[in-house]
């Protein structure tokens, strides 16, 4: 090629890519700019939503009957201004307020919320687990969602949750099989929120779902960002910040890149940037620490032929020093875990410690459990960065008690299936409670999921003492004795150490400090409508 | 020549339907299954087997084959087992960005890597030489997350030159993702057009043309790159189909809504129709760069005949 | 016939002699073979190299360190010394990449060899394949691959190999097209020289050297096609051995708070990579000349 010709070329290649200067338009006063957390939605069809990032959608668009009051997470009312639980603590009456309004027009009224939960029960619309978590407990469950019996075949689906009726216009009654009290505290789940009557019938879930809730989608470019619009016709005010946009970054350095260009209100902070965000003052002044309630643990089969013994698993639990993992890989985001409830919970408790860091008390627990040479154990986990630096730095830590600690990492497909089969004898969990309630967390002892019937929690011998503890708490009302029927559950967990907690997680976030007031809630959504612009 | 064209159409045929079954027994045969992924810790028995229900999964693997095949036939490639939009429609959104970083990739390379390569061998073993095969090698050697990163840094924190660093546009957002993508294809066309270069300014009739006078422009391009130009193109084509699919680091870390990314999140969520129409599109694509590269041949070497 | 003997061993002798006194005569060829030897050395002799046990660390009093004269190289996220985990790295670094690199293109050239030669059916057939095999993405063909087979080195190895040998195939092809109907070659028929024979004595040669330009260039592709595997969660699922493409991928967030966690890794990455390259030039410059 001649040289001429090639210096022409590249100078119509320049010209043609606009000039740079000014090319960022300002940010509008009442506009923010976010970053999803881990990816994108997938769906924006609220009873299929289950991921963070569409939680995160569904929380700022859909309101349900009940909220989480953002300071103290206590439940509060929502859609719903009252309601009367009857003595049995089987039916639930809400009274509706008037004059809620959806962005089509039509207004928030008893039969929305009879469509609403119609809908999710339904086996063919209400595709997240969190179906189940909402309404298993109402009378009419088991018709909406039946199985096949031993020889008959599956019965046709009810096409209506019968526990759910309308009374009036403004009051709707909901009928529970068991007197279970955490039915308010679920109904503030993010794919709880109340839906218009007939919007989702034509499937179209592009703008999102039709909600009575501080936002609404104004549109969403897969894999580019999405974008919230105020409701001004909210029945709390219409929302200070007018235009939420959030952005699909999936590389978490971006978003951190992003927020110190100013591009970014709001981003996530990875552990391991930490450090330079600390010591960089313009940084370390904009960071926010949000404890999230989880309980981050080893799974364990307990049919496996070294991890059926309780002795073993309370030496591989004593091997691991979980004080200098916090600070060390987590960089202080989490809190170690003694057990199974986090700060947070009021079932939490500060003083239960049973397992300190302890390699030598370790040692002997080997011994005599039969491993007076040390002996080697194998977890699994999937593509997951600090899992896998915490699981490393077990590996390190367990050393000196002599347990060599071997980390298996796979596709995460593969390793659910593994994990679901029970075919390993250690598993990594990151389990995030969907709601602030002890009893979200006991699931992680109960065998009804496939992986754990399989990894054998239905048949220990504590099994059946913590079943029945586990129903009695779940009817008594809210309080303390409730707290303290799951903390004996929680203690017997850990007396045969059923599970292996490892850590709480504490989520970071740098935000900008235009954002008057923190956007994140103290069941750590991210809530824009709390926000107070500058 | 006509022939030959034909042939090579109708050999497509086979091509794409061997690589469309092979998409779909790998999937299936891959350990990890989809429903179980969807459910995640969370799904007993009963929300499992209705997911796979759903998914068409549980059905017999030659009633899902049959299945599949009439409908691609009719242009139904299916819905995403994740999104459930159709696979078509989220296959156009993907492909239009990554081809445009593709493009711009491509066209660096070239307007770079072939004068680099060609100074280098006209100019041997000079400092110029040995520089230019210095940047290439680095230019291959350098991971590209990291190099990502510090163009955000350096050129959107830093300099403040590019305002908007991640996300899709055509308009500044995209130099740094093709600059990162173009480094592999800038490096191997720099390589390769010296030493194809160099082979043939070696030859006999090349120093024949020299003692007979001809100018030493003259005789570079007419004869020598005409010569040089056919590994080049047999490995530029190679490049550039790598390079669409190859992207995928530099579209995860610029945002870039592509397909590489789209095919990396796809066959780790194992989403059947997804990964077949991605596989299919790639294929489609790759055959017709093949075809090209080798229609050019005889154009270049008229010696090379296809009979 | 004595008198034809005596000349033909000295001629062979000086012939290589030859070789090797043009090969070390240029300053960058010996470079790259000091390089080259760098990173064998650091495999073949990591344990007697390393200053401490790459495996085991201290994370409480070593986490993340800047480089200091008791770590040269820094400490990584688990508190092990980056230089020692960087000579080890070595090992498993250039076992994969040679290995596959080198397999795929023997395979590879074979290939083009005899479809570039006989053309016809084998030629559409085999480029048929290419075409398949080119039309995955080195994702998809070493997903299915790690996938099914599970996450080994070997695997790797294996499913690397698949990737790398279609490109030499057409690569040899191309230019047994052209070299086919050059005067040597058709001379070599006209004698009744064999197909084999004209293959391995008359085309091999003529196309060795853009093969051997592509195998260098391809090692450092190959190494870095390693660490996007681990990337993707696909590297050899036992986490304790290092290689060079792990330790790139496991400090990819640390990138902007520990610099040299990156930097050791992608730098021996880049020596070697640089090594093999130089060499290989070396190599084809000194070949060239001769014929």
């Amino acid at each position: 090629m001649k040289f001429r010709h090639l210096f022409a070329l590249v100078m119509v290649v320049a010209l043609a890519v606009p000039t740079l200067s000014g090319a960022v338009q300002a940010q509008e006063a009442a506009t923010i700019t976010v970053a999803f957390a881990e990816s994108q939605p997938n769906t924006l069809d609220i009873h299929a939503a289950r991921t963070t990032d569409e939680n995160l959608v569904m929380f700022n668009v859909c309101d349900g009957l009940t909220d989480t009051d953002p300071a103290t997470a206590a439940v509060v009312p929502g859609l719903a201004e009252s309601w009367e639980v009857s003595p049995d603590g089987l039916v639930y009456t809400f009274k509706l307020r008037s004059g809620v309004t959806f962005p089509d027009g039509s207004t928030l009224d008893a039969a929305d919320v009879k469509y609403t939960f119609d809908r999710f029960a339904n086996p063919k619309f209400g595709t997240s687990y969190v179906a189940g978590v909402v309404l298993r407990d109402v009378v009419g469950w088991a018709q909406a969602r039946p199985t096949a019996g031993k020889d008959t075949p599956t019965p046709e689906p009810a096409t209506s949750l019968s526990g759910v009726e309308v009374v009036d216009d403004l009051t709707v009654k909901i009928t529970l099989s068991k007197p279970v009290t955490s039915f308010l505290v679920r109904l503030t789940m993010a794919g709880a929120g109340i839906l218009a009557a007939g919007s989702a019938d034509s499937g179209d879930f592009s703008k999102g779902p039709m909600c009575a809730g501080p936002y609404r989608v104004e549109e969403f470019v897969q894999g580019d960002r999405l974008v919230l619009v105020a409701n001004e016709n909210y029945y709390k005010g219409a929302p200070k910040v007018k235009r939420v946009v959030i952005r699909v970054i999936p590389e978490a350095s971006t978003q951190v890149i992003e927020f110190e260009a100013g591009n970014l209100d709001m981003a996530v902070a990875p552990e391991a940037d930490l450090p330079r965000i600390r010591s960089t003052e313009a940084l370390a002044k904009q960071l926010v620490e949000v404890p999230t309630l989880s309980n981050f643990n080893l799974r364990i089969n307990l049919k496996g032929d070294k991890t059926n013994n309780v002795l073993v698993r309370r030496a591989l639990s004593l091997a691991i020093d979980r004080k200098t993992i916090v600070e060390t890989v987590l960089q202080g985001q989490g809190a170690p875990a003694y057990a199974l409830y986090p700060p947070g919970l009021s079932a939490y408790d500060k003083d239960y410690n049973p397992f300190p860091y302890d390699p030598e008390a370790a040692k002997k627990l080997l011994a005599e459990a039969g491993y007076p040479n040390g002996i080697e154990l194998t977890v699994r986990n999937d593509v997951d960065e600090v899992g896998n630096r915490v699981l490393n730095a077990i590996t390190q830590s367990a050393a000196p008690a002599g347990i060599k600690f071997n980390v298996n990492v796979t596709e995460a497909s593969v390793y659910t299936q593994d994990r679901n089969a029970c075919t390993m004898e250690m598993g990594y969990i990151r389990w995030t409670m969907d709601y602030p309630d002890p009893e979200n967390m006991v699931t992680l002892l109960l065998p009804n999921a496939a992986t754990r019937v399989n990894c054998g929690y239905g048949e220990v011998a504590v099994a059946k003492q913590i079943d029945e503890l586990y129903n009695k708490a779940i009817s008594m009302p809210l309080g303390a004795e409730r707290d303290s029927v799951f903390r004996e559950i929680e203690k017997i967990a850990m007396d045969e150490v059923l599970i292996i907690p490892i850590f709480h997680r504490v989520t970071t976030y740098l935000v900008s400090s235009r954002l008057g007031g923190t956007p994140v809630d103290s069941a750590a959504n991210r809530r824009f409508d709390l926000i107070d612009l500058k | 020549m006509t022939r030959y064209i034909l042939s090579r159409l109708l050999q497509l045929i086979p091509t794409i339907l061997g690589i469309y079954l092979l998409a779909f027994f790998m999937m299936r045969v891959l350990p990890g299954d989809p429903a179980q992924f969807l459910e995640g810790d969370r799904g007993d028995a009963q929300s499992l087997a209705e997911t796979r229900r759903r998914l068409r999964i549980d059905e017999p693997i030659l009633v899902q084959l049959w299945a599949f095949l009439s409908d691609a036939a009719r242009g139904d490639l299916g819905r995403s087992f994740i999104t459930q939009r159709p696979v078509t429609e989220m296959i156009g959104q993907a492909f239009v960005p990554t081809a445009q970083v593709a493009g711009l990739a491509t066209l660096i390379a070239v307007m770079v890597g072939l004068p680099l390569g060609a100074i280098s061998a006209l100019n041997r073993n000079s400092f110029w030489d040995a520089a230019s095969r210095l940047l290439a090698l680095i230019g291959v050697s350098i991971p590209v997350f990291w190099l990502g990163l510090q163009l955000q840094i350096l050129f959107g924190l830093q300099l403040r030159w590019i305002p908007r660093i991640s996300g899709y546009g055509l308009d500044e957002r995209i130099i740094m993702p093709a600059l990162a993508a173009s480094l592999g294809s800038t490096a191997l066309l720099t390589r390769i057009t010296r030493s194809a270069l160099l082979e043939v300014l070696n030859q006999d009739y090349i120093r024949t043309a020299w003692a007979k006078g001809l100018r030493p422009r003259r005789i570079t391009t007419r004869h020598a790159l005409r010569n040089a130009l056919l590994p080049v193109i047999t490995v530029w084509g190679g490049s550039i189909a790598s390079l669409l699919s190859g992207t995928v680091l530099v579209e995860f870390i610029f945002s870039w809504p592509g397909m590489g990314r789209l095919l990396v999140q796809s066959i780790s969520t194992r989403d059947y129709p997804m990964v077949q129409g991605i596989v299919i599109t790639y294929a489609l694509i790759y055959a017709g760069i093949n075809l090209a590269v080798d229609l050019l041949y005889p154009v270049i070497d008229p010696r090379i005949t296809y009979s | 016939m004595t008198t034809t003997s005596n000349l033909a061993a000295p001629r062979r002798q000086s012939e290589l002699g030859r070789l090797f006194r043009r090969l070390f005569r240029n300053p960058t060829t010996l470079i790259g073979l000091i390089l080259v030897s760098g990173a064998l050395a650091c495999a073949l002799f990591a344990p007697l190299l390393a200053p401490y046990d790459p495996f085991t660390g201290d994370l409480k009093n070593l986490y993340v360190k800047p480089p200091s004269p008791s770590h040269p190289f820094g400490t990584d996220d688990l508190g092990r010394d980056i230089l020692s985990r960087t000579i080890y790295g070595a090992q498993i670094s250039l076992k994969i990449a040679i290995l596959a690199q080198g397999i795929g293109t023997v395979i590879g050239v074979l290939l083009g060899l005899v479809t570039g030669y006989f053309g016809g059916l084998i030629d559409a057939l085999i480029m048929r394949v290419v075409d398949v095999v080119m039309a995955f993405p080195l994702l998809i063909i070493a997903i299915a691959f790690v996938g099914i087979l599970g996450q080994s080195e070997n695997n790797i190895i294996l499913a690397l190999a698949l990737v790398v040998w279609p490109s030499s195939a057409r690569l040899v092809r191309s230019q047994v097209l052209s070299i086919r109907e050059s005067e040597y070659v058709t001379a070599a028929r006209s004698l009744g020289v064999s197909a084999q024979g004209i293959i391995f004595r008359h085309v091999l040669p003529n196309v060795i050297t853009p093969v051997v330009v592509l195998l260098t260039l391809g090692l450092g592709g190959t190494i870095l096609a390693e660490a996007s595997l681990s990337f993707l969660g696909l590297g050899s699922a036992d986490q304790a051995t290092p290689s060079w493409g792990k330790m790139l991928t496991e400090s990819r967030a640390f990138i902007r708070s520990a610099w040299w966690m990156p930097f050791y890794p992608g730098l021996a990455i880049l020596l070697t990579v640089l090594g093999f390259n130089l060499l290989g030039d070396g190599l084809r410059d000194a070949l060239d000349v001769r014929s």
